[in-house]
């Protein structure tokens, strides 16, 4: 497998520009001679659908919704950072790219950090001038607000709407290429395979989710822009639809998957509490600098907390953190949250896990009034959810899944290796290593939508239109027929097990022993416990309804497919990778207080799996990481 | 052409449908001031009604401004029913499928009766002017701009008062709605003028409801004085073209 | 809980629907509306019965998928909540339930729960944009946006393009839908170059997707789930004014024929 990365000569700072300088294009008058399919329309798919067609390139797109707009980057809430230094506070393109860096833990590679470090500007101009109400400071200029343990002001936000604003903006600046005749737009299907010929991504094969048709289309190259796959882990942030099939078919084909076991863990969530519970909401983190983490210290404990006098109560936090208390990082404060409920003492009982967030000594100390303008609006949301008012008793909470920081092996330029083949958005691995930091992943979205892709796909295309292969080719009839056999088996097995049954176990399993804390037997445990999934769902699984129609059991059965299959790697790709960094935390791999050991002698690389078809085990490459601008230092929280 | 361009479009027709409402609205302040002449006595009415048609005598003649405003009030309506009419097609066509389990969350009483308030207004109009400004309908004695006593002798009858009344009722409705839906509409509202424009509203519809049925309400209890015969011949004899109208609209020279 | 469910099936846009019931058992509180179908697709598809199809995504009322009214009303019981915030709670012990799709002819049934609302994005690509490309762009802070101004573009562009509003008119007008975008971006010093052009052309895709008028009920508004203004129809009504009895409209050669 070639892992070469493609990444420019030259200092750090400007590697960008030496790669544009060297760049090869397509003509403009050329441009319309190339097909460019884009699948997914989020964020990073919308941008770069939107700006190929805007250069002339003739682009069709595909998403599962009804319409772009309902990506799941619509859900992002907090803001996008960008290294604009409005508030003189000493911020720089290089400290927002050694914030990012040493945020994942040394696990990402340094040229596209400081790349994306560098485009952060371009993107607030680019959408301020699409119409993107950022908020405002009464002097008219773009107001900031500060994020997740940086120690500058550089977040842009739209109330609590950022991602939602950024997808409109992106949206729109689609649908106006529709007026142009360069875009071709393909709702509510599903993409199932892609068509790799000699080597080379040549197109698509998709199943239309209302009339069930299986079609293909070619082009001279396609984007993958279909995010992330903690959805894998069935209750998780993410969409109920959001799905990793375009990338693991993909993967299948033959593209590399970069770092499968870096997941991150929110851990501030509200805890599933009914059984059918399919989706967790996440409460922002701010919530911690005044809400105090505890459970009650006699197991089982059923009094009404109120009632549970200060000596029952165990601040674990406070107590084993005594200098950070409740304001430890992510990773660590999700871990504990796990370790205590896994000792017995879930403030659920047996219903599930949670433990409590007070805010009882904030509202004594400060005031209702106070803690509500801080917190109203989340408050306020809480209640919604679970008809219970913070400010008469604790929060109920719990960590959950929320980003996937591993994904499709690209180069520099953001193509997989397989040539043609992109992968941008957080479908790709590169940028956020082990750990992502709040406020950046629409940020990576829009520079590789808006300001990478468009320029470097012109160093593929500029040659390969010569040879136009359409889907007349015997390889997308024998694509498709693949596809069509995959479906008629699944919908002939009628056997006991729904896929949402066999989903939700694959879930519990994953969450178990691939979640906050990996130990090298959970994981075993849960590799064995996965194959025996995937033979229930090979043997005994039931989708009823056609196939000729809109099913979504069997759109769900399909996808699940692939959850067990990539459920399985990530399994794999943490049991392989000894040390603990960022998200990724292996219990046996941990300094005496409990913080992450990197082991950065063995594991300084990027993981890249390798599909060797149903009946082998996966190959494993490494593409070495060499830091030359930020060598990795201890990451200490104390 | 950029008008017809613009009645086309279903906000064009709304304008025109505001316009023309605002225009009879206006008419309707003016009518109930003028009918206030009432309690001024026999006398104040009588020469009011007389005055309207000595109103800028010398520059449109005799009744002259009387009928401009009668055309103008005329070309209104229509103007109104008509986009209306059409408006309704449109909207009609918008939803062929109904929702099996009806819900109603915001729509008031008023705005679900337009279209039932609205006609039995027009109605109720023809009517009206039949019996005070043609006289072709004479439930009770009828003479020719003895203002007072025509509408004294009327609501005598319990049920002529009762049917103006309850009419004034559904005016006051149609107001209601329409009134707020005029400012919507011209593009007058916005986040801080809202509430005073609904205050508009509601306002002048329950004034113009109280101000017209005071006057048969007030008739009919007795609580006005009875009108004085007096001599015909102060009233200058009407001739002409103002017999022969039938459907005028805007023929309220009585109150 | 248990509950008594009449829910809308139809095989597709041509087919004559009807609404099915279903009772179901063992309802918690704390579910939400969508998973109490879930529940009750789960119990379908067990059985060997074809699931009751339904659009929903992110579940958290952002995305806008949500398609279905409950008891007549767009995304049901509760101000500012999309049908994926309903809680079961909402409800009590033995209550009917009418569930049936948008309805609206500009939104056809495509099956059982699901509509069409591709009118929305024609009239999103009518004029609902700035042109601009991907590119550098002058400095932002260069051209200040006033604190309110930013807040009202913020208020309108808030909406989620779920189509409630034209689910809930008795006119099934999308006025409040078209307002809230040819507002945002009418608002914002950005969107002037286009706002004459722009809000003729989407009013008049709004009306070619077969949309009523508006009657000033307020429906749209109370069924909103992001709670957004009647007042910004308003402020089309007045940019629609403006642009096709005042704005010049072609500029170019006519000037010198005055």
């Amino acid at each position: 497998m070639n892992l070469d990365a493609g990444i420019p000569e030259g200092p750090i700072e400007e590697k960008w520009s030496n790669y544009l300088e060297h760049v090869k294009l397509v003509g403009p008058n050329n441009r319309r001679k190339y097909d460019v399919i884009v699948v997914g329309t989020g964020l990073a798919g919308a941008a770069a659908a939107s700006s190929l067609a805007a250069q002339g390139y003739q682009v069709k797109t595909f998403c599962f919704q009804d319409s772009p707009r309902r990506a799941h980057s619509i859900a992002a809430q907090g803001g996008i950072n960008a290294a604009k230094n409005y508030r003189e506070d000493g911020d720089t393109t290089y400290r927002l790219f050694y914030d990012t860096q040493k945020g994942g833990d040394f696990r990402a590679r340094e040229a596209n950090v400081y790349r994306l470090a560098q485009l952060s500007t371009n993107i607030i101009d680019q959408a301020v001038a699409q119409g993107v109400p950022f908020a405002r400071e009464y002097g008219g200029m773009l107001a900031n607000r500060s994020f997740g343990g940086v120690l500058v002001s550089r977040t842009f936000y739209c109330r609590g709407q950022t991602g939602q604003q950024l997808l409109l903006g992106a949206y729109q600046a689609l649908q106006k290429e529709l007026n142009t005749g360069n875009l071709e737009m393909h709702p509510r299907t599903e993409l199932l395979d892609i068509v790799v010929i000699d080597g080379r991504a040549r197109g698509i094969v998709i199943r239309d989710l209302i009339t069930g048709e299986i079609r293909s289309h070619s082009a001279a190259a396609v984007v993958l822009a279909t995010g992330g796959y903690v959805s894998t882990y069935f209750h998780s942030t993410n969409a109920v639809n959001s799905n990793c099939t375009a990338i693991w078919r993909a993967h299948r084909r033959g593209a590399g998957f970069g770092n499968p076991c870096m997941v991150q863990i929110h851990p501030t969530c509200i805890p599933s509490t009914a059984d059918f519970q399919c989706k967790l909401t996440l409460m922002s983190e701010s919530l911690r600098n005044d809400g105090r983490c505890w459970v009650p210290r006699k197991k089982g404990d059923t009094r009404h907390p109120a009632q549970i006098p200060e000596e029952d109560r165990y601040y674990y936090l406070e107590e084993r953190y005594p200098s950070y208390g409740n304001l430890v990082p992510r990773d660590v404060a999700s871990r504990n949250a796990k370790y205590v409920c896994d000792d017995g003492y879930s403030v659920l009982g047996d219903q599930g896990r949670a433990v409590y967030l007070d805010f009882n000594d904030a509202i004594t100390r400060e005031g209702k009034k106070t803690i509500g303008e801080r917190y109203g609006n989340l408050f306020d949301m809480y209640e919604e959810i679970t008809d219970e008012s913070p400010y008469d008793g604790p929060m109920r909470i719990y960590p959950a899944l929320h980003y996937s920081m591993g994904g499709l092996w690209v180069d520099y330029s953001l193509m997989t290796n397989i040539p043609g083949l992109y992968a941008i958005g957080e479908a790709n691995f590169s940028d956020h290593g082990a750990n992502r930091l709040g406020a950046s992943s629409l940020m990576q979205c829009l520079a590789d939508g808006y300001f990478v892709l468009p320029q470097t796909i012109g160093n593929y295309l500029h040659d390969i239109y010569m040879d136009k292969v359409g889907t007349d080719h015997p390889a997308f009839k024998q694509h498709e027929d693949s596809v069509r056999d995959d479906i008629a088996r699944i919908m002939s097995i009628q056997g006991t097990r729904t896929p949402l049954s066999i989903h939700r176990e694959l879930g519990e399993l994953m969450w178990e022993h691939c979640g906050m804390a990996r130990t090298a037997e959970g994981l075993k445990t849960a590799l064995a416990g996965i194959e025996d999934l995937q033979e229930a769902y090979h043997k005994d699984l039931l989708v009823p309804g056609v196939a000729d129609g809109p099913n979504q059991v069997l759109e769900r059965a399909g996808r699940l497919a692939d959850y067990l299959e990539l459920g399985h790697l990530m399994c794999r790709d943490a049991l392989e990778r000894n040390e603990s960094c960022g998200c990724h935390f292996r219990e046996e791999y941990q300094t005496e207080d409990g913080e992450v050991m990197r082991d950065d002698e063995n594991f300084q690389h990027v993981a890249v799996w390798e599909w060797k078809g149903k009946e082998d085990a996966e190959e494993l490459h490494k593409e070495a990481l060499e830091p030359e601008a930020l060598p990795p230092m201890t990451r200490s929280y104390k | 052409m950029r008008l017809l361009r613009f009645y086309r479009s279903a906000i064009g027709k709304k304008v025109v449908v505001a316009l023309s409402g605002g225009a009879l609205y206006l008419f309707l302040i003016g009518h109930m001031l003028g009918n206030m002449w009432v309690y001024g006595g026999q006398e104040d009415i009588d020469s009011y009604s007389h005055h309207l048609r000595t109103f800028m005598e010398d520059f449109f003649g005799y009744g002259g401004f009387l009928w401009i405003a009668r055309i103008g009030l005329l070309a209104a309506l229509l103007l109104h029913v008509v986009t209306i009419v059409l408006l309704v097609r449109q909207n009609r066509k918008a939803r062929p499928e109904q929702y099996r389990h009806k819900h109603r969350a915001a729509r008031t009483l008023a705005s679900m009766t337009m279209l039932i308030s609205g006609p039995l207004i027009l109605v109720y109009v023809v009517l009206h002017i039949l019996q005070f400004t043609t006289g072709t309908v004479q439930p009770t004695a009828y003479e020719e701009g003895a203002v007072y006593a025509n509408l004294w002798n009327a609501f005598q009858v319990w049920w002529i008062a009762l049917i103006y009344i309850v009419m004034m009722f559904f005016i006051c409705l149609h107001l209601y709605h329409g009134v707020w839906s005029m400012f919507q509409s011209l593009g007058i509202n916005n986040q801080d003028r809202n509430k005073m424009l609904r205050m508009i509203s509601t306002v002048s519809s329950i004034v113009i409801f109280v101000g017209f049925s005071s006057v048969p309400t007030m008739m009919w209890c007795d609580m006005l004085p009875p009108p004085t015969p007096k001599e015909s011949a102060q009233q200058p004899v009407v001739q002409g073209p103002d017999r022969l109208l039938v459907q005028s609209e805007g023929g309220h020279d009585e109150p | 809980m248990k509950l008594t469910l009449h829910i809308w099936r139809q095989a597709n846009a041509q087919a004559k629907g009807k609404l099915e019931r279903h009772e179901i058992d063992g309802i918690s509180e704390e579910m939400s509306f969508l998973e109490m179908l879930d529940l009750l697709n789960e119990k379908l598809v067990t059985e060997g019965k074809d699931a009751i199809t339904f659009d929903s995504d992110c579940r958290e009322g952002i995305c806008g998928a949500c398609s279905l009214a409950i008891n007549g009303r767009p995304h049901g019981p509760g101000q500012g909540c999309t049908t994926c915030q309903v809680r079961m709670r909402s409800f009590k012990d033995g209550d009917e339930i009418w569930v049936e799709p948008f309805r609206s002819g500009s939104f056809p049934v495509v099956k059982d729960l699901m509509v069409d609302r591709s009118a929305l994005d024609r009239i999103i690509q009518s004029g609902g944009h700035i042109n601009v490309h991907s590119g550098p762009k002058p400095e932002p802070n260069s051209i200040p946006v006033s604190h309110p101004v930013a807040e009202e573009a913020m208020d309108a562009s808030a909406c989620i393009g779920c189509g409630a509003c034209v689910a809930a008119c008795p006119n099934s007008a999308g006025m409040l839908f078209t307002s809230a975008k040819v507002s945002h971006l009418g608002l914002l010093p950005q969107g002037q170059p286009e706002r004459y052009s722009r809000v003729q052309s989407m009013v008049h895709q709004m009306e070619d997707e077969g949309m009523g008028g508006c009657t000033n009920h307020g429906e749209c508004q109370d069924a909103c789930p992001m709670e957004i203004s009647l007042a910004f129809i308003s402020r089309m009504n007045r940019d629609y004014m403006k642009a096709t009895l005042i704005e010049p409209d072609q500029r170019r050669g006519k000037l010198s024929n005055q």
